[in-house]
């Protein structure tokens, strides 16, 4: 019987009343072994339920369609069920590799999907890139705004990726659809994963993935003639105007595209340099202003000591932190007119100003600090470790990192970056 | 050199210490190469003929921690002029979400929104090497991150001033460029055409009797980019 999709709200009505959609969920989450997947799970059924699906050409040349969810056919039940299964494992598989991608996209990073990529050719690794990022950051919500509410309210499209496949599979599949011109080579190299070749085959797609846009970075520092950016940003832009403008289209460069990443160099340039300038505010607020709440400075502290942060950063950062505790500069005029003006406890400012009423009074309210900071272990080696030092459970740390985030951000926008630079992202 | 050696490197730097050139240039460029790579799919996102994509990639925005200008721009024409209601409400919720200036409705009948007429971005005119074009930052970074521009000075006595990452306020205005510095304030230049979605604009200068020494000195002590009365 040919299926004709209904309306979202009657169509998730009918799953969940006539077929048991939720307790189905609950089922192939527990033999999949991943609670917690409930609604994600029910929503990516909902809309698989919902999607189009013509007859298709299969291998042996018979037209068939895909997924054969028919609310009104006798073997609907069993079908729904097989694909809650099939939705199970690849969320298993999948669900970290997706959250990795959406997060790090917020980030403006792209550490997870250049595992991914399927580029071969040299030249045009960032627009593949960058249409396979497009395709997963619209082809669905992320995995924690997937529920039932959400598809009652109907913000589905037809493309969107529910877990049927494979993530790799189906970014190669997209791909293909939007660029019908690589074919041939794309799909000779789509491949059905079980849960245990996922490691493998990131870590072999990361290789390749490396060497190619290692390749395109190298080749585009060159260019923009970036060695010591840092001095002189506007003049090196002007270099790499002028090597720009020498290029042949035989290079196998794309200047367009050189010409924007040019803008993002300038950017990024100058982002470091804030965020350098920053940094010892940043330290300061943390150890005079956010005294007053030890819990949550005892979350930010350890954040800044994680394991996966460079050592020598975090030594530099536990040094400066230690040193505005006798430095009779911090906090500074502008720190303390920040501090007032923004969004934050009034409590930071009067910590603030209770350490400028004297050397003496000073003292006195930092030795805690100072010993805290003493105490505290050098190196944490994750949120799991900093929630068992502090005798608290790893979503307490993340709501605290999160919460410290906004709050120096609010502070100032670079204080916020620089702490997420060291500390967020990580797990 | 690995993404996590490029991580590193930047690090290193922002804490204070000492890195290797080749390891910082290698690091700030894989930083935007993956930066840029990231803008144009978010881009293509809110630009993608699904408005479900498109509210998707809005609401998306909002949730990151820093909007990248070009974004932004896109956002605001988003805002202003999608034709799905809920698009323009994502949009504009995003906008404000990052504290930026959001589209004014279009007046009835007209295209285009009317934008305050008090929005004025102090620019710095500044020479680098003397052979090389004037570079043109805004005055205060705050205002206009990333803003750049270069004066290309024309055998004919006259002058273009090219523009990118405008103030996502400036997208489809014609503003106007003002010297401000000794013998007062003084309308020098006019955009040749809107300021594009990705912010980008180039401002003509005709020659004018003044030498283009003079322009320069003039513009040297004080710019403006605003938009015209009325």
């Amino acid at each position: 019987m040919k299926h004709r999709p209904a309306s979202q709200d009657s169509l998730i009505s009918r799953l969940v009343e006539e077929f048991g959609l939720l307790e189905l969920a609950d089922r192939a989450c527990a033999r999949a072994g991943i609670p917690g997947r409930e609604q994600p799970l029910a929503y990516c059924l909902v809309v698989l339920a919902g999607k189009a699906d013509p007859a298709r050409s299969k291998a042996g040349g018979q037209a068939e369609r895909t997924y054969r969810l028919d609310p009104e056919a006798v073997d609907f039940p069993e079908r729904l069920e097989a694909w809650a299964g099939v939705i199970a494992r690849n969320l298993r598989a999948w669900a970290p590799v997706y959250d990795a991608i959406h997060d790090e996209a917020d980030r403006y990073e792209l550490t997870t999907l250049r595992g991914l990529i399927q580029a071969r050719r040299f030249d045009d690794i960032a627009d593949r890139m960058a249409l396979e990022l497009t395709l997963v950051l619209a082809g669905g919500p992320r995995l924690d705004e997937m529920s039932l509410a959400l598809a009652r309210e109907g913000a589905v499209s037809p493309r969107d990726y529910v877990f049927q496949t494979p993530l790799r599979r189906w970014v190669a599949t997209s791909v293909v659809r939007v660029l019908p011109r690589d074919t041939d080579s794309l799909d000779d190299h789509v491949e059905v994963l079980a849960a245990d070749d996922l490691v493998t085959t990131l870590e072999t797609a990361a290789e390749e993935g490396t060497d190619v846009l290692a390749a395109y970075i190298a080749q585009v520092a060159a260019l923009a003639g970036t060695r010591g950016l840092l001095a002189d940003a506007i003049t090196r832009a002007d270099a790499f105007e002028v090597t720009l403008a020498r290029l042949r289209p035989s290079s196998g460069q794309d200047p367009d595209l050189v010409t924007r990443i040019r803008a993002a160099l300038v950017h990024e340039a100058d982002q470091l340099q804030r965020e350098q300038r920053a940094v010892d505010n940043m330290l300061a607020y943390v150890v005079l202003a956010m005294r007053v709440a030890p819990k949550l400075q005892r979350v930010v502290v350890l954040s800044l000591r994680l394991a996966g942060i460079d050592r020598l950063a975090v030594e530099s950062l536990a040094v400066g932190m230690r040193r505005v505790v006798d430095d009779e500069r911090q906090p500074t005029p502008r720190l303390v007119r920040l501090t007032q003006a923004a969004a934050v406890p009034k409590s930071r400012s009067k910590a603030l100003a209770a350490i400028r009423t004297g050397p003496e009074r000073r003292a006195a309210a930092m030795d805690p600090v100072a010993r805290m900071l003493d105490e505290l272990p050098p190196i944490v080696a994750d949120l799991r470790a900093i929630a068992k030092h502090e005798q608290t459970d790893v979503h307490v740390v993340e709501v605290n990192r999160s919460s410290a985030a906004g709050e120096l951000t609010a502070v100032d926008a670079v204080f916020g970056q620089v702490f997420r630079r060291y500390a967020m992202g990580r797990t | 050199m690995s993404s996590e050696e490029d991580r590193r490197a930047l690090e290193r730097f922002v804490a204070g210490l000492p890195v290797e050139a080749d390891a910082l240039a290698h690091g700030i460029t894989a930083r935007a190469v993956e930066r840029s790579i990231v803008v144009e799919a978010v881009v293509n996102g809110l630009s993608d003929a699904d408005p479900v994509a498109r509210r998707r990639l809005a609401q998306r925005t909002a949730r990151m921690p820093e909007l990248d200008p070009r974004i932004a721009s896109r956002l605001a024409v988003l805002a202003g002029v999608d034709d799905d209601e809920q698009v323009r409400e994502a949009s504009a919720e995003a906008l404000r979400v990052h504290g930026l200036e959001l589209p004014s409705e279009p007046a009835a009948g007209t295209a285009g929104a009317r934008l305050p007429r008090d929005l004025v971005l102090r620019l710095r005119v500044s020479f680098v090497r003397s052979e090389a074009p004037p570079v043109v930052r805004a005055e205060d970074p705050d205002e206009a991150p990333g803003l750049l521009g270069r004066l290309h000075l024309e055998a004919t006595g006259a002058a273009r001033l090219e523009l990118t990452r405008l103030p996502p306020a400036f997208v489809g205005t014609t503003p106007t460029l003002r010297a401000t510095g000794w013998a007062g304030p003084i309308d020098v230049g006019r955009a040749d055409g809107p300021v594009s979605a990705d912010a980008a604009v180039t401002i003509r200068i005709p020659a004018t009797a003044a030498t283009i020494d003079d322009l320069v000195d003039r513009l040297v002590a004080g710019a403006e980019l605003l938009l015209p009365e009325g």
